[in-house]
């Protein structure tokens, strides 16, 4: 077992950098890559609540678990 | 005086099931695994792996006694045990636990196997799907990793940690009141960095709810008990350790959710194993105890900001009180207590970055996710959840429509490739990795190499002919003249470095036995 596991307290970086990767999603400023990404997946998720029809959550029904 | 945290996840998935076949969900369950076992050629003629309930007592108690039901086992034919059971060359046991498919991974050592384990019975019951379609190629089913079907019902992600005795029944049987004041809290506000997410609430609490944090929060009702599918409680007390009683425990939680994000899971496995850890060595100081904590379970799921009650008269958030938890970890670690816990400083690095970002995180009162400067979305469920829930009603101008969002909380659960919101986001790159590929395809066939795992996958893997019964404490050869046992009463031996030379070396089971009499291996 290395030491270096112990050597240093985790440090609280509270000025942590943005995450921009999903930042870039809401913005209006999206890179083309990511505008095609984000286009496909709003057909893809239109498209399975169409899929889904009227009668899914009720076909859904499970029995109790542990 | 703490001992390694080997931890093992049990998943018990839903299933939907249409088409012409008509199959009921539990025979949809039973042809999933037993498809999935013929195509592992675990079938075949001759073969009898059979679970042995031997060591099942559902309903004793930890504390004694207290029976809420007969212990009176009913006898399982060895038609119904292949029905239901298969144990897999990786370790893991795949059955159907009423009517849903379930997965209970090989015992782990780590979080980052934990979870690859995990993830790795995703892609068994999407490799058993395939095989029932070979096989009933009109049967339609989806299948989903998730805890609630939003008609009442709920079904788990059970989590067991190995927990040395004397702390197990000094916190759990003679003071459980240390476990109220040191580890509930920690459990209760958990679900910040681990719930998945869920559209609307129930019962008398979240009723009202539209959005929380974690699915399972509404069906718990007591701190401890032995139930499971009622008065379901925060710390399960089942008397059933599956290991040598006298040295380990298993301390058995249902109060988590199924995890998508792999971050999300590293963090619920990994945060606990350090809590527990410094549970053993007495290292959890501050007083945390919780004024009512199946209130503050449900209070946080539906508002993460809000503050609870202490026993001590303050008023605390969720993230205020994990951040206590946090501040004890760094200080164990600090004065160099060994925790024994792989990737310990990891565990602390990703559980600071999660609390960071909760604490910048902010949501609109009409629950849109306003700013999140750390990017939580890519790497927690009900943050992730939320993301792309609040991008569909953006979209078109949406009103908060319950039924159309429950549709889509369930279909992000689903795991089929083609039908499921996590399986897609993950595809395009928008969440956030902990394991490969690679590590997680490793774990269908390999069982984990550091635990008791190792010998019980490889026993099933090399001479499934001549294993008979099988549990999680021992595996039973049938020799013809005489049943033979291997108790595999330790988790932490069994492993590749002890066993992989005879099991290699052996020709079948009943070398194998020699040489462990003749001491080739410790």
């Amino acid at each position: 077992m290395s030491e270096s596991r112990f050597a240093q307290k985790p440090k609280k970086k509270r000025e942590k950098k943005r995450d921009e990767s999903l930042e870039e999603t809401a913005s209006s400023q999206v890179s083309p890559d990511m505008k095609q990404k984000l286009d496909e997946l709003d057909d893809f998720i239109e498209g399975v609540l169409e899929k889904a029809g009227e009668e899914f959550l009720d076909e859904f029904r499970q029995v109790e678990g542990e | 005086m703490s001992i390694p945290k080997v931890v093992g996840i049990e998943e018990e998935y839903a299933l939907k099931v249409t088409g012409a076949d008509r199959l009921t969900p539990f025979q949809a369950s039973s042809f999933l695994i037993n498809s999935y076992a013929r195509a592992k050629g675990l079938r075949r003629p001759g073969m009898k792996l059979l679970w042995d309930y031997a060591h099942e007592t559902p309903f004793q108690d930890i504390r004694g006694g207290l029976f809420s039901k007969s212990t009176n086992q009913e006898i399982i034919s060895e038609e119904d045990n292949l029905r239901i059971n298969t144990v897999l060359p990786n370790g893991a046991r795949l059955y159907t636990d009423h009517a849903h498919p379930e997965y209970s991974t090989a015992e782990c050592l780590s979080a980052r196997d934990a979870t690859a384990c995990d993830k790795a019975g995703e892609l068994i019951l999407l490799e058993a799907l395939e095989a029932m379609k070979e096989e009933l190629p009109t049967s339609e089913v989806s299948i989903f990793k998730n805890n609630v079907d939003y008609q009442g019902h709920s079904y788990g992600c059970h989590e067991n940690y190995l927990v040395d005795a004397a702390a197990h029944e000094e916190y759990f049987v003679r003071n459980p009141e240390k476990a109220v004041t040191g580890l509930i809290p920690f459990l209760v506000t958990r679900q910040v960095i681990a719930g998945a997410g869920k559209i609307g609430g129930e019962g008398r609490e979240n009723g009202e709810t539209k959005y929380q944090i974690s699915q399972r929060a509404d069906f718990l009702e007591r701190i401890f008990g032995v139930e499971t599918m009622y008065a379901r409680p925060i710390i399960n007390t089942r008397e059933e350790h599956h290991a040598d009683g006298t040295r380990f425990k298993r301390l058995h939680l249902i109060l988590g959710d199924a995890n998508m994000c792999e971050i999300s899971a590293f963090l619920k496995i990994g945060t606990t194993q350090m809590v527990l850890q410094m549970m053993e060595d007495d290292f959890l100081s501050v007083d945390l105890a919780l004024a009512d904590p199946l209130s503050a379970v449900k209070r946080i799921s539906a508002d993460f900001t809000a503050p609870v009650d202490l026993v001590d008269g303050r008023r605390l958030t969720a993230v205020e009180i994990q951040r206590a938890f946090l501040e004890m970890a760094s200080d164990y670690l600090e004065k160099g207590s060994d925790p024994g816990i792989p990737e310990a400083e990891f565990i602390l690095e990703q559980w600071t970055y999660a609390l960071d970002g909760l604490e910048a995180l902010k949501l609109s009162e009409d629950l849109r996710l306003e700013d999140d400067p750390l990017g939580l979305a890519r790497r927690l469920d009900w943050v992730l959840k939320l993301w792309f829930i609040t991008r569909f009603r953006e979209g078109k101008n949406r009103t908060w429509d319950p039924q159309g969002l429950r549709v889509l909380d369930l279909q992000y659960h689903n795991i089929l490739p083609q039908e499921g919101i996590f399986s897609r986001l993950q595809r395009q790159g928008l969440t956030e990795r902990l394991l490969s590929d690679s590590h997680i395809a490793r774990f269908v066939n390999e069982p984990p190499a550091d635990t008791r795992a190792h010998f019980r996958g490889k026993c099933v893997e090399k001479f499934p002919q001549e294993v008979n019964l099988i549990n999680w404490e021992v595996v039973g050869f049938d020799h013809g003249d005489v049943h033979r046992m291997v108790p595999l009463l330790n988790p932490l031996k069994g492993t590749k470095a002890l066993c992989q030379d005879i099991l290699e070396k052996a020709e079948n089971s009943r070398e194998l036995i020699r040489f462990l009499q003749s001491g080739e291996r410790e």
